[in-house]
């Protein structure tokens, strides 16, 4: 017993891609229980779970939380809908889409990396409104209220996207390929540099780095993963409207990442799945689900700062030094000091 | 004086000011450090030290005067441009990334000033050279079994090496210290003495500090700042016999 503790303690390489390999498994299976439902509900889960992601490189990691993320899966899904309105080709369509959303994310990101704290979360939920403006408002381009339909999914070779079984396997591919890239990125001396900005940005300075650069960057790597939910989420629903960028959306964003936990990548992915399901699936039973989403939203920030997943590691922490303590020897001697205060708080 | 002293300026300030408003937080200062000079700067508190390393690490611009660094104006030189030029300092309020632990503290250091700081697909792990300078570096400051331990679990004094040991992770030419030795318990102050001077001797050090016997220990040149000016400057022992310095520090017989 003391021994499986313990390999799940030092948590290896081979143990984590067994966990990576049996939720995609889980993830592979969900098509084949033949219910769309599940199939929507798995792409609605899998493309809010890679823009929450994409939220949490500049929000979780870099310190700077951004109320207009959703603005840039707007902006990719318009790209990629007034495109095919032109005539264009669905892969020119794409490309469109995502040139639309660096060159939004550089031109935003010049203002929105001056500043930190409080004023860059007002600054993006402005720019954020800016697109959804454009969107409400300038109707030749973006139909307005109405928003404008996607015509249809493009086919892949042979592939037949059209079927939404066969679009959920695409997703999920597209998803994986991404998030391997932003686990590289956050684990890379790029990545270790956001960490550093979040946690002292004057010291940065006096370390030779160039700070607004690094931010700048980061903004723009993550809207550019944004843009790519939004392809996702536009091909997905096959319609754009500006209800899908209001406020709101931009706020759940966010509602993901901290709930789930930020700067983890994993939590906010976490926190997709939740808010996802309590949306579209307890929804149909619960009429009041908002007000339950509300409570466990209260309850995580009062008694689980750190998000579900920072609780999840915790009790895994707590649990595996409960069961896997050798007799005799104190285990994680050099733990940090808020597991001390939680174990303390459950004695 | 150091063997490796040759006579060239490592850092010149040419009537340097800097205001606060109507407050003259360092007014009109001429300071010469040669080339692996030890250089010592004390005063009372408020004599504007801090603000002085500030406005040569570029944190704060100088209101007038120039700064040169090596024999290059830097005056207007952003911090991190500094840093590319050879300036590295510490923090007498010590400012090391506490959330990190000692190894990524000291990797985001030896990342700085190259273009690897910009890589995004290779884990910073894998980077094998950088790993050992860690670890060597990480070993001579006593923090070696520390390595994956958050700053926020270290002790005061390591904290305190750690922040030296982040300053050098740049292979600095010129090293600003402020105040290494505050809030070192007697022991600790003598593993931070010993680790003063096994610093090489073509690195050229200015060093704000309180704590009088580490600064004979360390330097030989001293400068006096009161109320943001020079009052004295000369060879550590001139300075401790130097009457205007025991007034400022004791008060005035008057």
């Amino acid at each position: 017993m003391s021994a499986v503790v313990r390999v799940l303690d030092r948590r290896p390489a081979w143990l984590r891609a067994a966990v990576a390999l049996v939720l995609l498994a889980v993830a592979a299976v969900i098509p084949q229980l033949g219910s769309t439902f599940y199939v929507s509900l798995g792409l609605n889960f899998l493309i809010f779970g890679l823009l929450a992601m994409s939220l949490d490189l500049i929000g979780g990691y870099t310190g700077l939380v951004s109320l207009g993320q959703a603005a840039f899966l707007g902006v990719g899904a318009y790209g990629i809908a007034w495109g095919l309105k032109q005539g264009l080709s669905a892969d020119a369509s794409i490309g469109l889409a995502l040139l639309a959303v660096v060159v939004t994310a550089l031109v935003f990101g010049l203002a929105a990396v001056r500043v930190g704290g409080i004023t860059f979360v007002i600054l993006t939920l402005a720019l954020g409104q800016i697109i959804w403006g454009l969107a409400y408002r300038w109707v030749s381009v973006s139909g307005g209220d109405n928003g404008l339909p996607i015509s249809d999914r493009p086919g892949l070779g042979p592939i037949d996207l059209t079927d939404s079984a066969a679009y959920y396997y695409f997703v999920l591919v597209i998803f994986v390929i991404c998030v391997l890239i932003l686990r590289a990125i956050v684990n890379s001396p790029f990545g270790l540099t956001l960490r550093g900005i979040k946690d002292n940005e004057p010291r940065m300075r006096t370390l030779g780095y160039h700070v607004g650069l690094h931010k700048y960057l980061a903004f723009v790597i993550a809207a550019f993963f944004s843009g790519v939910a939004g392809v996702l989420f536009g091909f997905f629903n096959l319609y754009i409207s500006p209800t899908a960028i209001d406020f709101g959306h931009n706020g759940t964003v966010v509602l993901m990442a901290v709930l789930g936990g930020l700067g983890t990548l994993w939590g906010p992915l976490l926190g997709s799945l939740v808010i996802v399901f309590l949306q579209q699936y307890l929804s149909i039973y619960v009429q009041r689900w908002v007000t339950v989403q509300g409570v466990i939203f209260v309850l995580v920030v009062l008694f689980a700062p750190d998000g579900l997943w920072g609780l999840l590691t915790r009790m895994g922490r707590w649990l595996t030094k409960r069961l896997g303590a050798p007799p005799g020897v104190e285990p994680c001697l050099a733990e940090r000091s808020v597991v001390g205060t939680y174990e303390d708080d459950l004695a | 004086m150091s063997a490796v002293e040759d006579g060239t300026s490592a850092l010149r300030l040419v009537g340097v000011s800097r205001r606060f408003g109507g407050i003259t937080a360092v007014a009109d200062v001429d300071l010469e450090v040669r080339v692996g000079a030890r250089h010592g700067i004390i005063g009372p508190n408020g004599a504007g030290k801090t603000t002085l390393f500030n406005v040569i690490s570029g944190e704060l611009k100088a209101t007038r005067g120039r700064i040169e660094l090596f024999g290059r104006e830097i005056t207007r030189h952003s911090p991190p441009a500094r840093v590319a030029l050879g300036l590295g300092r510490t923090y007498q309020i010590t400012r090391p990334f506490v959330h990190l632990t000692v190894r990524e503290n000291l990797t985001i250091g030896s990342h700085g000033l190259s273009r690897s700081k910009f890589s995004l697909f290779r884990s910073w792990r894998s980077y094998r050279a950088r790993n050992l300078e860690v670890e060597e570096l990480a070993h001579r400051f006593g923090l070696a079994d520390r390595l994956d331990s958050p700053v926020s679990d270290l002790s005061h004094g390591e904290v305190r090496q750690l922040e030296v040991a982040l300053a050098l992770t740049l292979r600095p030419r010129l090293l600003l210290l402020d105040e290494p030795g505050a809030g070192l318990s007697p022991g600790e102050r003598v593993s931070m003495r010993t680790l003063l001077h096994s610093l090489p001797p073509e690195l050229t050090l200015v060093m704000i500090e309180h704590d009088m016997d580490l600064v004979r220990d360390v330097v030989n040149r001293i400068t006096v700042l009161h109320f943001g000016e020079v009052v004295a400057e000369g060879p550590t022992a001139e300075i401790q016999s130097d009457p205007r310095v025991r007034e400022i520090y004791l008060g005035s017989k008057r």
